[in-house]
């Protein structure tokens, strides 16, 4: 067959698939739809044909660019809706946390450790706390839990402020938890620098309230978002270090697909901690603020958490493991 | 210098992919171009600091001001490298005052702010034109990608005015309280001659200097690519350089010097036509003695700047015993750190020296659940030593090669984790997880069928022997199978 | 062959053994697309902003108002890139102006999963300010990806093949064997020479025919046709049979 021919012999089958692709791509999906895929390696043949010929250039390019173009639209996946991201949060994301253990762990007492020590340790030293805090932290933290202050002070007024408040949260609360586990990519630096940070500051303001100013009105505050919000920080540390560890220790994997995989395994838990914190922001914008008795809203706290570690350590069990 | 040793691949392209092309280019070189980059182009900005030592804040400007010199050299090492010869020290130094001193004032003067810089800069050092013929040239050039140029110049200007930004924000934390600027009182009084100390400016220029020599050589690469691109498209150059390539292995000519092959034939269409073609010049220069092979000699430098006579002795009468003692401890410390930070950086290398080490580290198991599965123990043609076995009529034989050849293939290919304790389904679970869709297809119907015949002595029908065959992946890309 | 030749084309075999070519795109044109972005981003937002203030605050109050306003913004900050890339055309706005889109490392369209991650981790890329690190990363990788595109195992591709530059031009001179056994390289060369010499000068369509002399033996025009009638044979060894095709197009050879 020359060479000319060849073009002519193949133009029908690329103008076909041109055709179908277009009809694809617009969803209008034409009666012949079924013929694609045979089409599409035909086509595919076609291009090697004509790579090995060193035919003319305009036709190799074409045919390539319609090879991709027909990959892309064969191997487009349906992503599943809102059925798969149920899956995700319900099952993928309490299994990922189970299936690290060792690094949640890990990552619970980098958090909680220093937070704790801190706390104790501000009552009698609070040189550090200040120094952490700054002058303006200082001010506001009397202004908001100080010695005068009371646990129902906070019923905002304004129309539409704990809307506001809720809006504020998730724009805050969740950059930072993105921010965290991006960090993790250099080395997992970025993620434990968060960590610690956030949980000097923590521990720094409960050991300050408890230094000059009246506790319950802090913990009455907190208590109802703490167990979604604290863990949220923890988990998306503990994704970004999942990312920086697959960076240092690779294992037995080159560094490149030991990062891609932990990729994969990271983003559930990067969702899951985004979706925990949204509770918390919700939670602290239209709860943590109203007028209710500090027992009521310690019993809420605690329920938070006894529920969360359920989640975590029984949700999706028995279910089979994502591939 | 031969011609099949030509380093890159000529085709015409859309210009930002020649531009992609050019960074391709540098990124292959870029640690001889910095070597070449120190040796010509710090000592320049040694003598403008000196020079400015004074206005540093002039510095970033003068540097900024003489980025037409420092391209040369990039260019030059470039043009060579694209034919497989990497010009050396000795040979870039010799070239270095011509490279400098061609069109030096033009450059700096009215061709200063050409928007086509790099894209011009090709034409005017390498064709060895001169004044109007140059100029000339690059309008024809500039015919085809000109736009692409400015667009390039565009676009690595902001890339290196952002960096130098981000630089400069990146490192600012590390300033000494004495070098940063007292922003308030700038934008209080606009004294910017107070508010702004010296080692603020000094510093600035520095990381400017940084940026400069980070991005300046793949300005200059991208400029080349798309000289070389324009050239394509207008000249067919590589379909030139192709047939003087068969007219070398043909007439089996030797070599051939890259000065003649970036002049363009047809300036003087009467001289080309009537001149019978380059072919013939081109073998009566090779005729002369002057274009032997060069060899490449590569030289290491070695800074040699005179040492720094520290006079310390004149402000220190004041120090106490005190003084001294956290001075001791602070060394201390200073070289405690230093040597954790060299140990771990030698610990940890393998994170900066990229695979050699690390797959020096990988012990794959050699046998699984009994089996040999190292490379050697294997025929070399698995699919054919697997057929022959199962046309013999030995079942277990054809499929245990195929098994053991997989397994091989993923442990030391894929590095799949697979430890000697592991069994059949252990194996199949880390082949699955390593991600590689088509291998742990295969993968799992060959265990399958592998476990039946091994341990439930099932036999497997010829079809799927055929399929397993058939369907092997495990085998170098382009290879025959 | 010593080293291998520097290429922007990135081979990818899919899944059934083609093998295609992704024409990868490098920092240039994607920090230009990226720019594009960055505008259409902070005008939408600003844009928006006013509007909201214009007539929000008298309908849900300034406070809600300023809720929807940071719900908004923190929506186009972290998601804006994410749903273009993973839409149907997998590009943003201004990468589907520099006519990019961005791609799997295996030639296939990019999952939301991807998207997710490597837009996310523009934190990194980002730092410490202005995106130095994912321009050094990107400069520096072989399929110019950035820290992000790496975990991700994305790239960014031009989208559209490129135009077509050669007309389809019948070439008339007498087919002749080459006199000489060609490489594969030599034959491809003058297998383009015969497909782009429609866009060059005659005098350069000669001059490049007599640097072949060594292989026609013949300088000049006599050269040229020689030529080209090698190629022609390098297409189609032997004679056609039948009557020759209607000529298309302009003649190669002015007379």
């Amino acid at each position: 067959m020359t060479p000319a021919q060849f073009e002519k012999h193949i133009e029908p089958r690329w103008q076909k698939l041109e055709k179908l692709l277009t009809d694809v791509e617009k969803s209008q999906p034409a009666a012949d739809v079924d013929e694609l895929p045979a089409t599409f390696r035909q086509v595919c043949h076609d291009l090697s044909v004509a790579q090995h010929r060193m035919s003319p250039q305009r036709l190799t390019q074409r045919l390539n660019a319609l090879a991709i173009r027909g990959y892309r639209v064969l191997e487009r996946r349906s992503s599943g809706g809102w059925e798969s991201f149920v899956r995700l949060l319900l099952v993928e994301f309490p299994q990922g946390v189970r299936a690290e253990a060792k690094l949640f762990w890990w990552c619970t007492a980098l958090f909680y450790v220093p937070a704790v020590v801190m706390a104790a340790l501000t009552p009698s030293h609070p040189e550090w706390a200040m120094a952490l805090l700054g002058p303006d932290g200082m001010a506001q933290i009397e202004g908001m839990y100080g010695e005068d202050s009371s646990p129902g002070e906070f019923m905002r007024d304004k129309f539409g402020s704990n809307f506001a408040m809720f809006c504020f949260y998730i724009w805050n609360n969740v950059s930072i938890n993105f921010k965290t586990f991006a960090g993790g990519m250099l080395g997992g630096v970025g993620s434990l620098a968060a960590l610690l940070f956030n949980s000097l500051f923590l521990g720094a303001v409960a050991g300050y309230v408890h230094y000059s100013g009246n506790p319950p009105t802090l913990y009455s505050f907190v208590a109802g978002h703490s167990a979604p919000e604290l863990t949220g920080l923890v988990i998306s540390a503990m994704a970004g270090m999942r990312l920086g560890l697959s960076v240092l220790r690779p294992g037995r994997l080159e560094r490149r697909a030991a990062l891609v995989l932990a990729g994969r395994k990271a983003l559930p838990l990067l969702i899951g901690a985004a979706t925990l914190t949204c509770i918390a922001a919700v939670i602290e914008g239209f709860w943590s603020a109203q007028n209710f008795a500090p027992a009521i809203k310690y019993t809420f706290g605690a329920i938070n958490w006894l529920l969360l570690a359920a989640f975590l350590f029984f949700s999706g069990r028995g279910q089979a493991h994502a591939a | 210098m031969r011609l099949e040793d030509m380093t890159v691949t000529l085709r015409p392209r859309q210009p930002w992919e020649a531009v992609d092309l050019g960074c391709a280019m540098v990124r292959r070189d870029f640690g001889r171009l910095m070597a070449l980059w120190a040796s010509t182009v710090l000592p320049l900005w040694i003598v403008v600091c000196v020079i400015f030592r004074d206005m540093p804040v002039w510095i970033p400007l003068v540097v900024w001001w003489l980025k037409p010199l420092y391209d040369r050299v990039p260019l030059f090492f470039l043009s060579r490298a694209a034919f497989g010869v990497r010009p050396g020290f000795a040979e870039t130094w010799r070239a270095w005052p011509r490279l400098m001193f061609t069109n030096f004032l033009p450059a700096l003067l009215w061709r200063r702010f050409s928007f086509i810089r790099s894209f011009a800069l090709p034409a005017q050092l390498l064709e060895g034109l001169r004044g109007a013929a140059a100029n000339q040239r690059v309008k024809t050039l500039a015919m085809e990608g000109g736009g692409s140029g400015a667009s390039l110049t565009f676009a690595f200007s902001s890339i290196e005015l952002f960096l130098w930004l981000g630089l400069m924000s990146g490192t600012y934390d590390l300033l000494p309280e004495a070098a940063t600027p007292d922003w308030f009182g700038i934008f209080q009084a606009f004294d910017f001659e107070n508010t702004i100390p010296a080692g603020f400016l000094w510093w600035g220029a520095g990381c400017h200097m940084v940026i400069i020599t980070l991005i300046e050589p793949f300005y200059v690469g991208a400029g080349f690519a798309l000289y070389l691109n324009s050239r394509t498209h207008l000249e067919g150059w590589d379909v030139e350089l192709a047939f003087r390539r068969m007219a070398t292995r043909l007439t089996a000519a030797a070599a051939l010097l890259i000065a003649v092959l970036f002049v363009f034939g047809i300036q003087s269409p009467a001289q080309a036509v009537a001149g019978d073609g380059a072919a013939k010049v081109v073998r009566e220069v090779l005729k002369d003695p002057e274009f032997e092979i060069h060899k490449v000699k590569t030289q290491r430098w070695k800074p040699d700047f005179p040492e720094k006579k520290e006079d310390d002795k004149s402000d220190t009468p004041y120090l106490t015993a005190v003084g001294d003692i956290s001075q001791v401890l602070f060394w201390m410390i200073v070289v405690g750190l230093v040597t954790w930070l060299v140990v771990y950086l030698v610990k940890n290398r393998h994170l900066f020296i990229s695979r050699g080490v690390s797959k020096a580290k990988v012990q794959a198991p050699k046998v699984l659940m009994g089996m040999n599965i190292t490379r050697e123990s294997l025929p070399d043609d698995i699919v054919a030593a697997a057929r022959a076995a199962w046309a013999a009529g030995d079942v277990k034989e054809a499929l245990s090669l195929l098994y053991r050849g997989s397994l091989s293939w993923l442990v030391t290919r894929r590095r799949v984790p697979i430890t000697d304790s592991d069994t059949e389904e252990d194996c199949l679970m880390h082949v699955v997880g390593a991600g590689q869709q088509v291998e742990a297809d295969y993968f799992r119907h060959l265990t399958g069928a592998w476990v039946q015949v091994a341990y439930a002595c099932l036999p497997t029908s010829d079809a799927e022997m055929n399929v397993l065959c058939d369907q092997w992946p495990f085998v170098e890309k382009g290879g025959a199978a | 062959m010593l080293a291998a030749r520097a290429d922007t084309l990135q081979s990818v075999e899919l899944a059934d053994g083609v093998e295609i070519q992704l024409r990868v795109a490098g920092p240039a044109v994607r920090s230009m697309a990226y720019t594009i972005d960055l505008l259409i981003r902070v005008g939408i937002d600003i844009g928006s902003a006013l509007l909201a203030y214009w007539f929000l605050p008298g309908m849900i109050g300034e406070e809600m108002t300023n809720g929807l306003l940071l719900l908004f913004i923190f929506f186009m900050e972290w998601f804006y890139n994410v749903l273009f890339e993973a839409g149907p055309r997998g590009a943003t706005p201004g990468q589907k102006s520099m006519g990019l889109r961005v791609m799997s490392v295996t030639g296939g369209p990019v999952t939301l999963a991807q998207a997710v991650m490597r837009n996310f981790l523009r934190v990194v890329d980002f730092m410490p300010a202005f995106y130095l690190t994912g321009i050094v990363c990107m400069l520096f990788t072989k399929r110019f990806q950035r820290l992000g595109d790496l975990v991700a195992n994305t790239v960014v591709t031009y989208a559209d093949p490129p135009p077509a530059i050669t007309p389809n031009v019948e070439v008339r001179a007498p087919r002749r064997a080459p006199p000489q056994v060609l490489t594969r390289e030599e034959q491809s060369a003058l297998l383009q020479f015969m497909e782009r010499a429609p866009l060059w000068a005659d005098e350069r369509r000669i001059e490049l025919a007599t640097l072949a002399e060594p292989l026609t033996q013949a300088p000049g025009m006599e050269g040229l046709r020689r030529l080209c009638g090698m190629a022609l044979w390098l297409q189609e060894p032997e004679e056609k049979r039948g009557t020759p095709p209607p000529v298309k197009g302009a003649p190669l050879f002015r007379s």
